[in-house]
């Protein structure tokens, strides 16, 4: 890894912990709530971000792969009283199995069959959860998850936060190591630049955008551990295929290709839906607002989508690059 | 025995509605090369707005045409204010606006029309048509004859007409239909805004039998395009054959394995083909392209 | 390079301080009034039942504050839109209680978003009044101090039923429930209930709360012969089996849970389909026919006067008990002010509380306090719910 790239992640990752940090200290417990949930939705994100960026796919299953996550760590520690943190990596290796099942026949094939096949695989997953009451709970969910312990039982809100942005922060640092240092890295950017020059010097491209998927999905599983052991308790609804679609939405929100973007997205989007709770009312205290909520988020997507069809991150990228050109035209 | 036959007439009946939204995703496809997860919304907008007027006093024969203009005017509007400005993005991007789009006319709908069901008189009286103790609805036969002639229709469009083969240049080949003096942009705001008076039609002839609500459109949209897939994407008459597939294969699995299964039914089909035959079932080698 | 990276990172920051400068909520302190909170599920899956409960507390609070509050303190109402997430409902649950400073939680309204919320309210020690169907909600008793979960749950509905199956010798059913959380409690506990009282159940079917068509699982309950099939859902739902039913012409009484009737759009959707159905009705439905001397029946006269000159439209059993949840909680302000603890244990007094959804007597083991004797076995005739005897 070059130093340099070092620097410039640090250059991120330090402002932002330290940020984060300061929110720790000074939240209440519904913003460190909140930023628990946004912090394990940024990892579920991140692998989105990797797939749409470098393979170019769309995957309509990544709740799915959340749910996994979620459901694997109940079985695991409820019904066969595993080590939630054991409970945790198999599960992540269950989901990275079932992902690789999945890319395999349809990743070799050109086109997006990848979509079309986690979009089945995805309802699928839900109408299991809701079916096989024996195991999952049913509809009404499954309770008394344990919390996580490491050294002591974690059980405070601020225990999680600490807990799940370090995770997070370490998860995107691994990633971005992964495509910016390393040369497999270099394979990765080469894909994003042109499927078809990779594919011709002779790279393997199908196999690349496997284990992209993969990663994608173990990122989601991850997700579905912590959150089912900070919640205690989960139900399907919390992994239907909107889920999926908010997921994808908040990716492209932020910016494909960069882990950061997932970062970007997640925070906006939950900025926004706070700032819309706290102002509206002030606006108009005597309308009902709750319902307007959903229209705003609509509308806060499209816009964004249309005015950064390259999300937050890609649009500062040309910002900064054309000040750059500026510089150099002077 | 009267079970045997009400799958089967049940089957038809939901085969004829997810081939009604089926075309729309096909006419999209054509014509812009992506998937448009707003079609289902568009059913919904038709749906609703229909059953406003008729609310009004509006007579249905004029709330029809009516709802159907105002929602293709709301998928005009949607192509050239959200997706052609987007043009240049790579499909996953355009894809995920047209996701984008359907969270927007969702949230709409939801703050015109609450989450209230609406409902819609037949569109012509009588007894349900009843064969050895099973029923289907004259709606149900209404819902059909919608998809028959859409289904007819889009066909000798796209395939008997220059105007339709134009249609099709656009997503082929962008720049060789400019050379061509054929404008994709307005070729494209043309499909968009047919496929939206499409999802409004379906929308409109199935609510006598669902009742619309703000968030039909999410699994209406997810069903047709099950049958756009297994009909190949790219035809009509492949989406409507894989349409009524579809629905006589849910209806008999339902009933003979379990009704709580039913919605996984047509998920699980969808990954068999994509396992045993990729391009859909109906599509002929000549239209074997990118999904 | 570096550049890019400055402004994204300045942009970071600026949305976290954003949201730290959005975060505490003005709490206006001078001014005494009792703050309420409320998670309805008013879009996603959940969000036909969350409108109708919205708008019966806002006019509880209303009726409440325009009769001069509670001893001169104004309620004041706070709702948010759950989404039908069991996630959303904690996090507004914590924004309710720590930034919003609410005495109480009305809501969520489903079992599936009130189980996650379960372990904060218990912690945190605020009064929540679910409305979900589950008993899961309120049991076991000693783990569920600090929830109350008013409406009719599907427990009370059995228990009805049932009672109506023994008197009308009724032994053969077919059961057919909406495939989500609420049709799976109903069915759970008419499992319990069923064998104890000699009723045998031919088949339990499932229909979708989307689907359009339930005619497959009708005709195969009709080709088991039972004397009545019962329907475990809520309207639009609800209305669709009706018209199935009338499309099949199938002539086996159709018995509906209290969910059908606690809106009026049941009979309204099914365009006189509904017509001869039965179903568990709460008595706010058939009012005209209740006897002069009902315990209730002044109380809801008024009521349905006021709703439907606020609303225009006719009342539902299901604004009756979202009311409740407000009268409830006002009550217990009335005498334990806003501490949260003395409100808990007030609410746990209630004894004999004419409700609008019915009688209310609450103990410690006792955190719903309805009972199946308010509720009424009703046939649908000339588009109206009427008592049947």
């Amino acid at each position: 890894m070059r130093p340099s790239t070092a620097s410039r992640e640090l250059l991120i990752l330090v402002p932002v912990a330290l940020a984060l940090a300061a929110l720790g200290v000074l939240g209440n417990t519904y913003m460190i709530s909140m930023l628990v949930i946004a912090g394990i939705h940024v990892i579920v994100t991140a692998g989105l971000t990797l797939l749409l960026g470098f393979a170019g796919q769309i995957s309509l299953a990544q709740a799915a792969f959340y749910a996994l996550g979620a459901y694997g760590s109940m079985i695991g520690t409820v019904h066969l009283g595993l080590n939630p943190w054991l409970a945790l990596v198999l599960t992540a290796l269950g989901s990275g199995i079932v992902a690789y099942a999945i890319g395999v026949p349809t990743l070799r094939l050109h086109g997006h069959y990848l979509a079309l096949a986690t979009l089945g695989f995805g309802i699928i997953v839900n109408i299991v959860l809701v079916q096989e009451t024996n195991i999952t709970g049913g509809p009404t969910g499954a309770v008394g998850i344990p919390r996580l312990t490491l050294g002591v039982e974690l059980t405070s809100d601020r225990q999680y936060f600490a807990l799940v942005w370090f995770v997070t922060l370490a998860l995107l640092l691994v990633c971005r190591v992964l495509v910016t240092g390393s040369s497999y890295g270099r394979v990765l950017r080469a894909l994003q630049a042109s499927e078809v020059a990779t594919e011709s010097i002779g790279i393997d491209v199908a196999r690349y955008k496997v284990q992209v998927f993969v990663l994608c999905a173990v990122l989601a599983s991850l997700g579905g551990s912590l959150y089912a052991h900070y919640l205690t308790v989960i139900s399907p609804s919390e992994f239907g295929f909107d889920v999926s679609m908010e997921f994808l939405v908040m990716a492209v929100i932020g910016g494909l290709g960069s882990v950061w973007g997932a970062l970007a997205g997640v925070l906006a989007v939950t900025a926004f839906l706070e700032i819309l709770r706290t102002v509206a009312p002030m606006i108009a205290p005597n309308i009902p607002t709750s319902e307007y909520e959903v229209v705003a988020f609509g509308g806060l997507l499209v816009l964004t989508l249309l005015f950064f069809p390259d999300g937050f991150m890609g649009r500062w990228r040309r910002f900064a690059g054309a000040l750059r050109l500026g510089a150099m035209g002077r | 025995m009267s079970e045997v036959v009400q799958f089967l007439l049940s089957g038809i009946a939901a085969g004829g509605i997810y081939a009604l939204i089926a075309v729309g995703f096909v006419t999209v496809y054509n014509v812009l090369g992506i998937i448009n997860f707003a079609q289902g919304e568009f059913a919904m907008f038709g749906a609703l707005v229909a059953a406003s007027l008729v609310a009004r006093g509006v007579p249905l024969v004029a709330a029809i045409p009516l709802a159907i203009a105002v929602t293709a005017a709301t998928g005009a509007l949607t192509e050239r204010a959200i997706l052609r400005p987007a043009a240049g993005s790579s499909d996953v991007v355009r894809i995920i606006i047209t996701i984008g789009v359907s969270i927007g006319l969702r949230g709409l709908a939801l703050t015109v029309w609450s989450s209230k069901s609406y409902a819609l008189p037949q569109f012509s009286g009588g007894e349900p048509v009843r064969i050895l103790g099973a029923a289907l609805a004259l709606q149900n036969f209404w819902v059909l004859g919608v998809a028959a002639a859409i289904m007819i229709a889009l066909y000798l469009l796209f395939e008997r007409t220059y105007f339709g083969s134009a249609l099709r240049a656009c997503v082929m080949s962008p720049n060789a239909s400019r050379l061509m003096g054929i404008s994709p942009s307005v070729m494209s705001l043309f499909a968009y805004t047919m496929s939206a008076a499409l999802g409004a039609m379906a929308g409109i002839v199935v609510t006598p039998i669902s009742l619309a609500t703000y968030d039909m459109g999410i699994m209406l949209g997810l069903k047709g395009f099950v049958a756009a897939v297994l009909g190949g994407l790219v035809s009509a008459p492949g989406a409507v054959v894989g349409g009524l597939l579809l629905g006589i294969i849910e209806s008999f699995a339902a009933g003979f394995l379990s009704s709580g299964y039913r919605d996984a039914i047509a998920f699980a089909l969808l990954l068999a083909v994509l396992g045993i035959r990729p391009t859909g079932l109906f599509a002929r080698m000549a239209e074997q392209r990118r999904v | 390079m570096k550049k890019r990276k400055i402004v994204g990172c300045a942009r970071m920051l600026l949305a976290l301080g954003l949201m730290l400068v959005a975060g505490p909520a003005p709490v206006n302190a001078q001014a005494k009034e009792y703050r309420i909170g409320a998670v309805m599920e008013l879009s996603g899956p959940f969000s036909s039942w969350g409108a109708p409960m919205r708008d019966a507390i806002q006019l509880a609070v209303d009726n409440i504050n325009a009769a001069g509050g509670i001893k001169g303190v104004p309620l004041k109402l706070v709702v948010y839109d759950g989404r039908s997430k069991g996630t959303e409902a904690v996090l507004l649950a914590k924004r309710l209680v720590t930034q919003d400073k609410v005495v109480a939680i009305i809501g969520p309204g489903t079992s599936p978003t009130t189980m996650p919320v379960i372990p904060y309210v218990t912690e945190a020690g605020v009064p929540t009044l679910s409305m979900g169907s589950s008993d899961r909600i309120i049991e076991p008793a000693n783990e569920r101090r600090w929830l109350f979960r008013p409406p009719y749950g599907s427990r009370h509905n059995v228990e009805k039923l049932i009672e109506h199956f023994k008197a009308t010798g009724i032994k053969k059913v077919g059961f057919l429930s909406v495939n989500n959380a609420y049709g799976d409690t109903g069915r759970e506990e008419f499992e319990k209930a069923a064998r104890p009282a000699g009723i045998e159940v031919v088949a339990w079917e499932k229909f979708g709360g989307t689907d359009n068509d339930v005619k497959p699982q009708l005709t195969k309950l009709r080709a088991l012969a039972p004397q009545a099939i019962i329907v475990w859902s809520i309207p639009p739902a609800a209305s669709i089996v009706q018209k199935n039913r009338a499309e099949l012409a199938i002539d086996i009484p159709m018995y509906h849970d209290n969910g059908a009737s606690l809106t009026p759009q049941f009979i309204e959707l099914a365009a006189g389909a509904a017509e001869g159905a039965y179903g568990v009705v709460i008595k706010v439905d058939v009012l005209d026919e209740l006897p002069a001397n009902d315990p209730q029946k002044a109380t809801l006269l008024k009521f349905r006067q006021q709703f439907e000159s606020r609303f225009g439209m006719d009342v539902g059993g299901l604004y009756g008990e979202a009311y409740d949840c407000v009268l409830l909680i006002a009550k217990g302000l009335e005498s334990a002010g806003d501490n949260k603890e003395k409100l808990r244990d007030a609410i746990e007094r209630v004894k004999g509380f004419v409700g609008m959804a019915g009688i209310y007597t609450m103990s410690p083991t006792e955190h719903n306090g309805l009972s199946a004797r308010d509720l009424v076995i009703g046939r649908v005739k000339n588009g109206k719910w009427t008592i049947v005897k």
